[in-house]
């Protein structure tokens, strides 16, 4: 599982390198994250550019970072494809995260879907 | 890794004997979804049909205690409103569809009190039809359809 960190005004911005986060992965995916995420940052913000499909352990995983994240650091996700969206937005999940439609440079507000 | 199972006489039907592991539940669903894309089924019916098989398929592995011979049995077919799919197992008393799923309260609450688990059953339900179970001697025999509404039906 590849992940990549940047930041962008004072924002932790993870990539996933992949094109999926699934039931073969969704375990890796979580440790690795966990291993990659800065201390003490109050937003973080997973770019799922590139991310093609996201299954239930997928989701299930990103839903325990950000619950292991919270309340010191706050999850937001970025960049999903249509079947990723499809994903959150059956399950409600679009309403629980704060969800980008891409991250702007200047990143503070990006852009919400 | 998925195996090709004999032969099909359907020319809009496509089978794959899956290993049960999830790297070999992946390779199928890649391969799936080739196959759709290669019958002009779109982006979202090729998603869903996706989201749908991964979460049966995953769940079959995770729960059904399959050993590495007792592959799952997977086709699909393209029929004039969507994907029929038929999945057939020899998981001795478990069905793909009886995990529990999760409640609204599990999926809408407050952050802390969300789940982590049980969005697949929910998944299938909101976006397969026709879900049904047929009696067989050994094992279980989970027929769905993914309704589409893709280019797809004007090759009909």
């Amino acid at each position: 599982m590849n992940l990549s960190i940047d930041e962008k005004q004072g924002v932790a911005i993870i990539s996933v390198l992949e094109r999926r986060i699934d039931a073969a992965c969704a375990i890796q995916f979580k440790d690795v994250f966990q291993k990659t995420v800065p201390k003490g940052e109050s937003r973080v913000i997973l770019d799922l550019d590139g991310v093609e499909f996201v299954d239930s352990s997928g989701l299930g995983a990103i839903v325990g970072l950000m619950k292991t994240l919270a309340p010191e650091t706050k999850l937001e996700l970025s960049t999903m494809g249509e079947t990723v969206k499809k994903v959150f937005a059956l399950t409600h999940m679009d309403r629980v995260f704060t969800i980008h439609e891409r991250i702007l440079d200047g990143v503070p507000g990006t852009t919400n879907i | 890794m998925a195996c090709p199972a004999p032969q099909t006489s359907e020319p809009y039907s496509f089978c794959l004997h899956v290993v049960p592991d999830p790297l070999s539940v992946r390779a199928a669903l890649e391969e799936f979804d080739q196959w759709l894309g290669g019958h002009n089924v779109d982006a979202d019916g090729r998603g869903t049909t996706q989201i749908v098989l991964a979460e049966i398929l995953n769940n079959i592995v995770e729960h059904g205690q399959l050993s590495s011979h007792q592959g799952i049995s997977t086709s699909i077919s393209l029929i004039s409103d969507g994907v029929f799919c038929k999945v057939k197992d020899e998981a001795p008393t478990f069905r793909a569809l009886e995990t529990p799923a999760v409640n609204a309260d599990g999926m809408c609450g407050a952050s802390i009190q969300l789940a982590e688990g049980g969005y697949g059953v929910f998944l299938v339900q909101s976006l397969a039809r026709n879900i049904r179970y047929c009696e067989v001697e050994r094992g279980n025999h989970l027929e769905f359809v993914i309704p589409l509404v893709s280019k797809f039906e004007q090759i009909y």
